[in-house]
């Protein structure tokens, strides 16, 4: 099976530093792969290299099977793949639903009209309908989160790069976001999601890669990765790797 | 839906609040004052002297200029300080062809259109590559490089001594239209590019615009082509701007580089649609009318301190509605209250 997305030795340098280096991950389709990793291992430069918002030093970036590396983001998104941003990018003129509207716009919907109706069906499904006729700067950080999803998603994606949608939500809001990510693997949409929220990481993704200081450090199932030696001691910390050891016990 | 979709799709980058309907008065008002007001003016030749005409000629000129840089100043928020480049290049261009070539008025007119959006596409590509400050200089770049190649064309543009265009007698191409004739152009350009733009503000097109100025970056995400976006955006801008040259070239009969190409008349249509409403499709409108009868009034009235004087307004104005008069105006509606004082504080920087 052709992956849906691949990158082979994907290396970024910013001057004197290495931000990626040599990174080869691969998604099947279908799959929920979850990137963890220190802050500054690389994990939103692996996600704009990939989305066409920065080009590599070296190496490549494959979607379903055909090289895309350097392209455009605008290529990249015609091609399916949708992405969030890390640091919420709202159209801050424009209501919750123009915001959404607007991802709709430049690829499925025909019309303005059209876009509007879209973007009500996909405020309905992240939980920011009643916000719709909001500004983004009537927001709290949570809803703007959302609202980046709600966007991403209104490219009706095969492929979507989720880059840290889940920090500062509440236990119950995290709940709710990896019930939508996972109800979008039902529907055979390929997710990334760059996160640092463990609870979610471990509840939602087939496999997980960890990064650190640019380059792979390990890959393989959540629970393979909970207890590899070498993230315990880059990321996870003592102290985690205690918790789920005894909540597993119990 | 219908009633909704409307509301969504309103004209200008501030969205109206929500809960805000617009009625059958307002939606009257807003159909029927401007054809009044355009009917009015469709009489005005008859009516005024010849002087006040000229007036108003200008008048119309500069809606068109600050509606034309709207589109890429204020919808895209790609500040050019070259459009004047545009203007130059329309007027040579019909100059050139009713002199060199014996072409008549209007089939040279088009081909003015043509050029500056010719010419948009051609330094947009590499320019519109820049953002803010960098682009603003570059373009002010262009226009004054332009105008010194015009300069030093003189067997084809006449250089720094000025072209005339043959407007009276058996040499003319197109006996001259006069005042009225010159107004009615104008006009008629005028309630075109708004036209153009009310159309924009209401399209994917005028989204896309919006969504680059707000953060391009995630416009592209979004599968916005930007580049191409941005240089349409440019030619449109240019094809109007090239449009008034034309006209202006023809009106003046004879026009030099300098006068052409001037930064001045850059800045102009600039302030006018800030001061306007930039992003607004009657922002540039009003900009338009107001400063350039405040002008006249002050060259009629106070004419050695007619610069001072008109600078100091603009100033003052900048600095108590920096959103614009239309943004403004709105926004004090919605609220059901005016205060200069706290929207300074709100917008200054």
């Amino acid at each position: 099976m052709t992956a849906a997305l691949q990158t082979i030795d994907l290396s970024r340098r910013f001057g004197g530093l290495q931000a990626l280096r040599r990174v080869s991950f691969t998604v099947e389709p279908g799959q929920i792969v979850g990137v963890i990793g220190p802050n500054g291992a690389g994990k939103s430069t692996l996600v704009n290299v990939i989305t066409g918002h920065l080009k590599p030093t070296s190496g490549q970036v494959h979607v379903d099977g055909r090289d895309v590396t350097g392209a455009r983001p605008w290529v990249i998104a015609e091609m399916g793949v949708a992405r969030t941003f890390q640091v919420v990018k709202p159209f801050r003129d424009m209501t919750v639903r123009e915001n959404v509207a607007v991802g709709a716009m430049f690829g499925a919907a025909s019309s303005v009209a059209v876009a509007m109706q879209r973007a009500d069906e996909i405020l309905e499904r992240v939980g920011l309908a009643k916000r719709a006729g909001f500004q983004p700067r009537e927001l709290p950080v949570a809803d703007l989160r959302r609202l980046e999803l709600a966007r991403a998603l209104a490219l009706n994606p095969r492929v979507l790069l989720i880059d840290e949608v889940m920090a500062g939500l509440r236990p119950a809001e995290v709940e709710a976001a990896v019930q939508l990510v996972l109800s979008l693997k039902e529907e055979g949409v390929t997710i990334v999601a760059v996160e640092h929220v463990m609870k979610a990481i471990m509840a939602m993704c087939d496999r997980v890669c960890v990064l650190h200081e640019g380059a792979v450090l390990s890959e393989g199932s959540p629970d393979e990765i909970a207890s590899d030696e070498r993230v315990i001691g880059a990321y996870l910390g003592e102290r985690y790797a205690r918790r789920t050891a005894e909540r597993g016990d119990a | 839906m219908g009633q909704a979709v409307e509301d969504t799709t309103a004209e200008t980058a501030v969205p109206r609040a929500r809960g805000s309907r617009t009625g059958p008065v307002v939606a009257a008002a807003r159909i029927g004052i401007p054809l009044a007001f355009l009917a009015f003016l469709a009489a005005a030749p008859l009516m005024f002297v010849d002087s006040f005409l000229r007036t108003l000629s200008t008048v119309f000129m500069y809606v068109i200029l600050a509606q034309a840089w709207n589109i890429i100043g204020g919808y895209a928020g790609y500040a050019s300080f070259g459009n004047v480049v545009f203007f130059g290049l329309g007027g040579y261009t019909v100059a050139v062809l009713m002199t060199e070539l014996r072409w008549p008025f209007w089939p040279a007119l088009p081909v003015a259109a043509v050029v500056g959006a010719v010419y948009a596409a051609v330094i947009g590509l590499p320019v519109l590559r820049l953002r803010g400050h960098y682009f603003a200089v570059a373009t002010l770049g262009v226009a004054e490089g332009t105008r010194e190649i015009i300069i030093n064309l003189p067997k084809l543009t006449g250089g720094g001594s000025g072209e005339t265009i043959p407007a009276v007698g058996s040499l003319a191409t197109t006996s001259y239209p006069g005042n009225a004739g010159f107004f009615y152009m104008f006009l008629a350009l005028a309630v075109i590019a708004t036209a153009v733009v009310w159309r924009v503000s209401r399209s994917r097109f005028g989204y896309a615009l919006r969504s680059i100025h707000q953060d391009e970056e995630a416009a592209a995400a979004a599968g916005l082509n930007t580049t191409r976006t941005k240089v349409r955006a440019f030619m449109v801008s240019g094809a109007l701007t090239a449009l008034a040259g034309g006209i202006y070239a023809f009106q003046q009969v004879t026009i030099y580089p300098d006068r052409l190409f001037s930064v001045e008349i850059t800045v102009l249509m600039v302030v006018m649609a800030v001061i306007g409403g930039a992003g607004t499709v009657i922002g540039p409108v009003i900009g338009a009318i107001g400063l350039e009868f405040l002008s006249e009034y002050l060259r009629q009235n106070v004419l050695e301190y007619h610069t001072l004087i008109f600078g100091a307004i603009i100033v003052a104005v900048i600095l108590f509605l920096p959103q614009g008069i239309v943004s403004f105006s709105r926004d004090a509606w919605r609220r059901r209250r005016i205060s200069l004082l706290e929207n300074a504080r709100r917008y200054s920087l």
